[in-house]
């Protein structure tokens, strides 16, 4: 059975997702603070870290940062699960390693859990970005393996080929939350652009368009950072040795 | 019983089912889950309280912050959203904002408290056949 092991201090959160994994056939350990965390990456051997940022003792981004300062840990998935708005906060998370960043408050139980499963998944059969795209690719295309793909496409600048996929998720009636916030805001952002062009004369128009603009630029740097991270991981020494 | 309001719909997920999937799948993980929620948080809001009461806005913060995350997850969000306003408010060391924010919390609280106190004793009563 496969160990996820959850670093957070909130025994609401962590009771939820006890229950949540079990009933998924996962084994949950629980640390209540970073220090015990780090302890307990050694002690239990996860297959997945769930990891909240804001930490008794260590901080969350410091266990980060520690953990994949280890050659042994170097590839073990941690998925942050972090309730800061900033997103400088989860740029850096990205930056120091994270497998996946999740928001709190825009993400359910339900989704927390498939992506932790993805990321066992992705770890057990792909250690690089391409693999990580031919197992997408081959696997059946549930929703989640055909969001996987279009977030891999936005990661490596296949922009074209992620708005094709966007599109199709949505016309399968694919649930919005199932779509992770940045890809949102990206195409809304994006469809408002290209009506507003569309229509733009002197005025509200162009507030509206200087306003998109505006908008898909901040998504865009959040989006540029986790490709910064997907290619930093693909050039890292142990990658290249595989 | 009183039907619930709109109000009461807008303030907490009140409905039981929302809370055994939450828990998954299980009634009693989901009795205990509604219990240890509302507990939580209360011991959270006292914190907050006393904290407040010796201007110590970073442990305002701090207590604002976990309940922000719990009562998102739970699906409390009118709770969530002030929480995160504490937070921001904490976090900017306004503490005369703080001050008026806080008893709305607990306002908010106790109407969520009674709610899903109701929730959890309904959800222990016996199935009517009818309505």
């Amino acid at each position: 059975m496969k160990t996820v092991l959850i670093i957070d201090d909130n025994p609401v959160i962590t009771n939820i997702y006890r229950g949540k994994l079990s009933a998924g056939g996962l084994h949950t350990e629980i640390a209540s603070n970073g220090e015990e965390g780090l302890e307990m990456v050694d002690r239990c051997k996860p297959d997945v870290v769930l990891l909240d940022l804001m930490l008794p003792k260590v901080n969350g981004m410091d266990v980060l940062k520690r953990i994949r300062a280890r050659a042994e840990y170097k590839t073990l998935p941690v998925v942050v699960f972090s309730n800061s708005y900033s997103t400088d906060v989860m740029q850096q998370a990205w930056g120091f390693g994270a497998t996946e960043v999740l928001h709190k408050s825009s993400t359910t139980p339900q989704n927390v859990v498939l992506a932790l499963v993805r990321a066992i998944a992705n770890s057990t059969v792909a250690s690089t970005p391409a693999e990580t795209q031919r197992v997408a690719a081959e696997a059946p295309s549930s929703p989640e393996n055909q969001m996987a793909t279009l977030l891999q496409r936005l990661a490596t600048g296949e922009v074209a080929a992620a708005s094709a996929d966007f599109v199709r998720l949505v016309r399968a009636g694919v649930p919005n939350d199932l779509f992770p916030e940045p890809v949102v805001k990206l195409f809304a952002a994006l469809e408002v652009l290209v009506a507003a062009a569309d229509q733009m004369t002197e005025g509200p128009e162009r507030d509206l368009f200087h306003d998109s603009i505006r908008a898909v630029s901040r998504v865009t740097r959040t989006l540029a950072s986790r490709r910064s991270a997907v290619e930093d991981t693909a050039n890292s020494p142990q990658s290249q040795q595989r | 019983m009183d039907a619930p309001s709109n109000t009461d719909t807008a303030v907490v997920r009140a409905d039981f089912g929302f809370w055994r999937d939450l828990a998954g799948g299980d009634d009693e993980a989901a009795r205990d889950l509604l219990t240890l929620y509302v507990d939580d948080t209360s011991a959270q809001i006292s914190l907050m309280i006393s904290a407040l009461a010796i201007g110590r806005a970073d442990q305002v913060g701090r207590a604002a912050h976990a309940c922000a995350g719990s009562s998102g997850t739970c699906g409390v969000d009118t709770l969530a959203e002030l929480f995160r306003r504490l937070e921001q408010q904490a976090r900017d060391n306004r503490l005369d904002e703080l001050s008026d924010t806080l008893p709305l919390v607990v306002d908010t609280f106790n109407h969520v408290r009674a709610r899903l106190t109701k929730t959890v004793a309904a959800s222990s009563e016996p199935i009517q056949e009818s309505l």
